[in-house]
């Protein structure tokens, strides 16, 4: 899709990019990360010609950018930026519309593009009257987007989009910019400092240093082989509870650690199965296999058994799609050891463990010292 | 008294006056909004931050010269009648349109800049569509200021042979005859307060929507 061939570029004496080859997948987020000065934003900056590169070739599709005009290729690839860069002047309507109009699209069709881009960054219509200064900082930068989609580029550059963002509504804009690219799949080239956003948004990352490329790949072969100290140090310490966050429950699933029961079941028959199968753990599912509450087989001093079964009829739970990091905090928070997995109309799938968590990052610790 | 009296005496002669005091000040100021506008866009080209940067500097230096100073010299360099006090009064406005246009333009957010780029703006349509509009309310300011001034300097080219207002106000002051100063620096305020209103009114409806858009 994007190729990079030897590409440098200097300014005055200082190599902002030395030497960079690259080839960037169709239809995949590549996240571009490292410390300031490393030569991300250059890099970004070289695919549209708002920087010329002094040496080396840069091909989109196959043909070379500089045969292009650059105006003519700024129109056809989508570009946001950390401040968003809307236009203050101009009605959200306006600013979504600039390079259709540019295009010298008709009015209708225009109307048509925008009205759907809204829906796609999910403002409703009557946000395109409004202008810039009257939305929040989440909202510009969804116009933001819907601006560089417009014209419906095939490659999108994004610059920190959502640097200025703070962390909470930033989490919120990452799933919704997730949700859209399942929708759009575009190739996109992605510039942070974020580590956590990087591995949360990247199918790809490219880790640069003073304008090399350190290392490029999955998050997840990054997580468990960073190429030196660099990247580990990048990675930060926690990078092997970071990996978790890349594991999904549903790949997790234990469908052995519980009984299941049906609702209303006696008690002390439910204490008796439990016993028997020396498990702690019973759930009772309808008849529909949706979860109605959950059973503990827990130690007492007060009861002439030593143990006592406590119901729990609104139990927290995991959704398929929750990363193992989500399950350990919701574990933590908690305080249980298995936690019950859903669908998202509510039919039991099975549980995670807390065990399974553990195990998974003593396997990625394992594998980093081979 | 006097001064109902002289007005109905010289009805037409005052009425000439104004004319001609309003006429310096129209193609004065009309002449250093064209080349003043014209130099700020040219030096706030991309590249030529340096250049604004000692435009300003310079200009706004400059501002702090008298009016006198620049009328006696023109007298010196071209002489005497009314081409010679449009000069001087050009060369006086162009310097704070010069300075206000200047900043204006050149305090447009880069962000702003870089995203039209980055979305395929030519060179002019950057210009135009970004810079211009949202360095407007300042340019617009620039030359009311200015617009009040140079009314006022008006009545000094009268020394050169510039006519209008002035001439009324010398006049007053050689036949000793208070009336007659009276006429000459009221119909001045008042034209300048007239043509104030006049920009400020302009200014309201040339600032862009969004820019009085509050935060809801």
């Amino acid at each position: 899709m994007i190729e990079l061939k030897n590409v440098t570029k200097k300014f005055d004496q200082l190599e902002a990019v030395h030497n960079l080859s690259l080839h960037l997948e169709k239809g995949k987020i590549t996240m571009f990360i490292g410390p300031s000065g490393c030569g991300k934003t250059t890099t970004l900056k070289m695919i549209n010609r708002l920087i010329e590169p002094d040496e080396g070739e840069i091909l989109v599709n196959g043909k070379s950018i500089f045969a292009q005009e650059p105006v003519a290729l700024r129109r056809s690839i989508g570009y946001v930026i950390q401040d968003v860069g809307l236009f203050p002047h101009y009605s959200v309507f306006d600013n979504i519309a600039l390079v259709p109009r540019l295009l010298k699209w008709d009015e209708k069709r225009i109307q048509t593009r925008v009205d759907e881009l809204l829906d796609l960054v999910t403002l409703n219509g009557t946000y395109g009257k409004k202008y810039p200064l009257q939305l929040s900082g989440g909202e510009q930068q969804r116009v933001g987007l819907a601006r560089a989609l417009a014209a419906d580029p095939d490659i999108l550059l994004m610059d920190e989009p959502f640097g200025a963002i703070d962390p909470i509504n930033r989490s919120k804009l990452q799933d919704s910019f997730l949700e859209i690219q399942e929708t759009i799949q575009k190739t996109i080239i992605f510039v942070t400092h974020d580590i956590n956003e990087a591995i949360t948004l990247g199918d790809l990352i490219a880790i640069m240093n003073a304008g090399h490329l350190v290392q490029y790949g999955e998050p997840n072969e990054i997580l468990q082989n960073p190429k030196d100290d660099f990247v580990e140090h990048l990675l930060g310490a926690d990078r092997n509870l970071k990996a978790l966050s890349l594991e999904k429950t549903r790949d997790y699933l234990d469908e052995d650690a519980y009984l299941t029961v049906a609702p209303g079941t006696n008690p002390e028959q439910i204490k008796q199965k439990l016993r028997t199968a020396n498990r702690k753990l019973a759930l009772a599912v309808d008849e529909n296999g949706i979860l109605q509450g959950r059973y503990n087989l827990e130690p007492s001093t007060t009861h002439a058994d030593g143990e006592k079964l406590s119901y729990d009829g609104q139990p927290d739970v995991m959704s398929r799609n929750n990363n193992l990091i989500e399950a350990l905090s919701m574990m933590l928070e908690t305080g249980e050891n298995l936690l019950p997995v859903v669908t998202s109309k509510g039919k039991l799938r099975g549980v995670i463990k807390l065990t399974q968590i553990f195990a998974k990052v003593e396997a990625a610790k394992a594998e980093k010292n081979i | 008294m006097s001064v109902v009296n002289y007005f109905s005496k010289n009805t037409s002669m005052i009425w000439s006056a104004l004319e001609q005091h309003f006429a310096l000040f129209a193609i004065s100021i009309i002449v250093a909004i064209v080349i003043g506008i014209a130099l700020s866009i040219l030096i706030t080209d991309e590249g030529r931050e340096k250049l604004a940067r000692v435009v300003i500097a310079i200009s706004g230096a400059a501002l702090s010269v008298p009016s006198i100073a620049i009328i006696a010299l023109t007298f010196i360099f071209v002489g005497i009648g009314a081409t010679p006090a449009i000069i001087a009064l050009v060369i006086y406005s162009i310097v704070p349109i010069l300075f206000n246009a200047t900043s204006g333009l050149s305090s447009v957010d880069q962000k702003i800049i870089e995203a039209g780029k980055g979305m395929g703006f030519t060179k002019s349509q950057i210009l135009w569509k970004i810079k211009f509009p949202l360095a407007l309310p300042v340019i617009i300011a620039g030359i009311r200021n200015t617009a009040t001034i140079n009314i006022g300097t008006a009545t000094i080219a009268a020394v050169i042979g510039g006519g209008g207002l002035g001439d009324l106000i010398y006049i007053g002051l050689k036949l000793n005859r208070g009336e007659v100063i009276f006429i000459g620096s009221f119909l001045t305020a008042l034209l300048a307060i007239c043509i104030d209103a006049l920009f400020a009114l302009l200014e309201k409806t040339i600032t862009p929507k969004g820019l009085n858009a509050m935060r809801s």
